[in-house]
C-alpha cells in the first residue's frame, strides 16, 4: 500500500513539473499584410484570360454564340454573334481577330462588386490592339469579358497600378477628377450626337471615332436627302454598365459603353441599299427604312491635369442588327 | 555515518531520481499540440492570423466527401460564406481545444466603399497603342475546344486545392495575409485541427535520469558491500554459537564424546594409540597412526583454565 503511494506521489510530481514543462498557448499572431492586394493577382489572371479565349476561340471556330456562356457574354457576346451571322452569309473577314495574348493586363482592388479587369491585347494583324473588358458580377460569378474595342490610332494608354495592388474603381460620380466619369462620358454622348460643330468638340482631344462617325453622318444624311428622306443618329450612354479605373497619376480610364441607333429612311419608291455586311443582319426584306443597331464601347483617359484634354482611347462602332421595318 | 552508508542513501535518493526521470520521459508532452474543434458546417474559415500562430505546423479539416480548400482575401472569403452555412474559427483557448463559432456576415460590402480617392504609387508600364491603318480584322484560324481544366475554381480564390475525405495544409506554403476557406463540396465538415509547434521545457528530464542512475549504482555498489560484509559477520556468529555449544564437556567414554569424536575424524574410528599402535604398525607398514585426540577448533582464548579444569 505504502509503494503504492509513493509511486503514485511521484507520477503527481513527474506530472506536475512537465506542466509547468509545458508553454502557455500562443496569443493569436497578427499576420503581415498580403503582399498582393488585388482582386486577382497574376495567378488567377492566367486562369481566367485563357479561358476566355478557348471558349472565344470554340465559338469562332464553330460560328456558334451559344457557346459563349461561361466567359464571354453581354455585347461581347451579342457582337459575336451578329459577325457569326455575317460570316454564315458569306461576309469576308466578319469575325474579328481578338489576339489572345495580353501585352497589359489592369486589374481592380475592390472589395465589392462588380468588379473589372481590363486587357490590352497584342496587336492583330492590320489592326491596332484591342482593349477588352471583363466584369465579375457578384462572388459567385466567373470575370466574364463583355466589351472590347480597338485602340485609337496614336493612343496611349495611362500608367496604371500594378497587377499585384490592382486600380482603384471609382464610383462614376466622383468628385477628385478634372471631370468625373460620369459627366465624361454625358459629354462625349452630347458630342457624338450634336456633331464635330458643338462646343464639347474642343473639351476632347481628337479621336478617329468620332471622326468616323460623322464623316459616315454626314455622307449618309446627304443620302437620304437624295431620297427625299432623313438620317438620324441617337446615341445613348449604358451608365449601369460603364466602369471607371483610377490611374497611376490620379487620373481616370473610364469603360463606356454606348447604344446607337441609326435610322435611315427614304421615300418617293426609293429604296434603302444596305452594304452587305450590315444586310447580313436583316430581319427581313429593305424597304424604305432602316435602323441599323450599334453596341459601341468607348474608353476615355480622364488626366488628372485639368489642363490636359480627356481623351479616346480605344473605340469601336459594333453593328448587331438591323431592322428593316 | 559512513561512507558506505551515505551511498546506500545516495543511492536511494538514485533510484527515486531516476524512477521519476522514467515517469516523466515517458509521460512528456509532445513538441506540438493539436487543438482542434467539431464541426457540423459545410464550410470552415480560417483566418490569416490564426495560420500566422501555427508556423512549420499544419491545418486539417476532415468532412464528408470531396473537400476544397481555398485561399482568398478576407473580404472575398467573408462575402463567399455569407451564402453558406459556414464556421469560423476564432481562437486557440487551450491545446487541445479550438473555439469555433457560426459565421455572421458582417455588414454589407459596399462597392462604393472601395472608392477611395487614394491612389497606389505603383504602376505598371502603360500599354502604348500601334498605330494602325485599317481596324478590319482577319479571322481567327486557330480554335480549341477543350475545356479549361481550371475552369471550375472560382474566380476569387488564389489557391485552391482538393481532397478525399481529408485535406491537410501545411501554414508555412499558405500566402500570408490571406484567409483559409474549406468547404465540402457534397456534405459537412466534421473537424478541424490546427497543429502547433511549441517548445516543452524537458531539458531537466535526461539529466534527472542520468544523475538517478549513477546514483543509484553507487547505492548498488554499497549495497553488495554491505551484503559481502554481512557473510563475514554470519560466519563469526556461527563461530561463537560453536563456541557456546563447547561449554560443556563431554563425559570421557559418553556417547557424546564418541560421536564428537567420530564427527571430528570424518567418521573414521578411533581408536586409543597406546593400545593398538603397536599391531597396527606391524599389520599395516607405513600406515599413519590417527591423532591421539580428536581434532577441534582452536580454543578461544581464555579457555584453557576451563580445560585445565577438566583434566582436574
Amino acid at each position: 500500500m505504502r509503494r503504492t503511494v509513493a509511486v503514485a506521489a511521484l507520477g503527481a510530481t513527474s506530472l506536475a513539473a512537465l506542466a509547468g514543462c509545458t508553454p502557455a498557448v500562443p496569443e493569436v499572431a497578427t499576420a503581415a499584410e498580403p503582399a498582393e492586394t488585388a482582386a486577382v493577382v497574376e495567378t488567377q489572371v492566367d486562369r481566367i484570360v485563357p479561358a476566355t479565349f478557348e471558349e472565344l476561340a470554340a465559338a469562332d471556330e464553330a460560328l456558334d454564340a451559344s457557346l459563349l456562356d461561361a466567359r464571354v457574354t453581354g455585347t461581347a457576346k451579342a457582337v459575336r454573334r451578329a459577325q457569326y451571322t455575317q460570316a454564315d452569309a458569306g461576309v469576308n473577314n466578319a469575325v474579328e481577330e481578338i489576339p489572345s495574348t495580353l501585352q497589359a493586363t489592369y486589374v481592380s482592388a475592390a472589395t465589392g462588386w462588380p468588379r473589372i479587369m481590363a486587357g490590352v491585347t497584342e496587336a492583330p494583324e492590320d489592326a491596332t490592339p484591342v482593349v477588352a473588358l471583363w466584369v465579375q458580377e457578384d462572388v459567385e460569378s466567373d470575370y466574364q469579358m463583355v466589351e472590347w474595342a480597338h485602340m485609337i490610332p496614336g493612343a496611349t494608354l495611362p500608367a496604371m497600378p500594378g497587377v499585384a495592388t490592382g486600380a482603384t474603381q471609382l464610383p462614376l460620380d466622383t468628385d477628385t477628377l478634372p471631370i468625373s466619369p460620369e459627366d465624361a462620358i454625358a459629354d462625349y454622348v452630347t458630342l457624338l450626337q450634336k456633331g464635330a460643330k458643338n462646343d464639347l468638340n474642343d473639351q476632347f482631344a481628337p479621336d478617329s471615332y468620332r471622326e468616323r462617325l460623322f464623316a459616315a453622318r454626314k455622307v449618309l444624311t446627304q443620302t437620304a436627302k437624295k431620297g427625299d428622306g432623313t438620317y438620324v443618329d441617337t446615341v445613348q450612354p449604358r451608365m449601369d454598365d460603364a466602369y471607371a479605373f483610377e490611374t497611376a497619376d490620379g487620373g481616370a480610364l473610364v469603360f463606356a459603353p454606348l447604344r446607337i441607333t441609326s435610322s435611315l429612311a427614304v421615300k418617293g419608291g426609293a429604296t434603302v441599299s444596305v452594304p452587305k455586311r450590315a444586310r447580313a443582319l436583316a430581319d427581313g426584306n429593305l424597304d424604305d427604312k432602316v435602323s441599323l443597331h450599334y453596341r459601341d464601347f468607348v474608353v476615355i483617359h480622364i488626366p488628372a491635369d485639368a489642363e490636359e484634354q480627356p481623351a479616346v482611347v480605344a473605340a469601336d462602332h459594333h453593328l448587331i442588327r438591323l431592322d428593316a421595318k | 555515518m559512513t561512507l558506505r552508508t551515505t551511498a546506500l542513501i545516495a543511492g536511494a535518493l538514485g533510484l527515486l531520481l531516476l524512477i521519476g526521470g522514467l515517469i516523466a520521459d515517458a509521460m512528456r508532452p509532445e513538441s506540438f499540440g493539436t487543438p482542434h474543434a467539431s464541426l457540423e458546417s459545410s464550410a470552415v474559415i480560417v483566418g490569416p492570423d490564426l495560420v500566422a500562430t501555427a508556423p512549420g505546423g499544419t491545418i486539417t479539416v476532415e468532412g464528408e466527401g470531396e473537400l476544397a480548400a481555398h485561399l482568398g482575401r478576407a473580404a472575398d472569403v467573408e462575402a463567399w460564406a455569407a451564402s453558406r452555412d459556414a464556421s469560423v474559427v476564432t481562437g486557440i483557448p487551450t491545446w487541445e481545444e479550438l473555439t469555433v463559432e457560426p459565421f455572421e456576415a458582417p455588414a454589407a460590402a459596399d462597392a462604393d466603399a472601395d472608392a477611395s480617392p487614394s491612389a497606389s504609387g505603383s504602376a505598371s508600364p502603360s500599354a502604348s497603342a500601334s498605330p494602325s491603318a485599317s481596324p478590319s480584322a482577319s479571322p481567327d484560324a486557330s480554335a480549341s475546344a477543350e475545356p479549361s481544366a481550371e475552369a471550375a475554381v472560382a474566380d476569387i480564390w488564389r489557391e485552391t486545392s482538393t481532397g478525399e475525405g481529408t485535406i491537410e495544409l501545411e501554414a508555412d506554403t499558405l500566402t500570408p495575409g490571406l484567409t483559409l476557406a474549406v468547404e465540402s463540396v457534397d456534405g459537412a465538415l466534421t473537424d478541424v485541427e490546427i497543429r502547433i509547434d511549441r517548445v516543452v521545457n524537458d531539458g531537466w528530464v535526461a539529466p534527472l535520469k542520468w544523475w538517478g542512475a549513477v546514483l543509484a549504482v553507487f547505492g548498488l555498489v554499497a549495497l553488495i558491500s554491505l551484503l559481502v560484509d554481512m557473510r563475514g559477520a554470519r560466519s563469526k556468529v556461527e563461530h561463537s554459537v560453536a563456541e557456546r555449544r563447547g561449554g560443556s564437556p563431554a563425559r570421557p567414554g559418553g556417547r557424546r564424546e564418541r560421536r564428537e569424536a567420530q564427527t571430528a575424524t570424518g567418521g573414521i574410528p578411533v581408536v586409543e594409540q597406546d593400545a593398538v599402535a603397536d599391531d597396527i604398525e606391524a599389520e599395516a607398514p607405513g600406515f599413519e597412526p590417527v591423532a591421539e585426540e580428536p581434532a577441534q577448533e582452536e580454543p578461544a582464548p581464555g579457555d584453557d583454565d576451563e580445560e585445565g579444569r577438566d583434566r582436574a
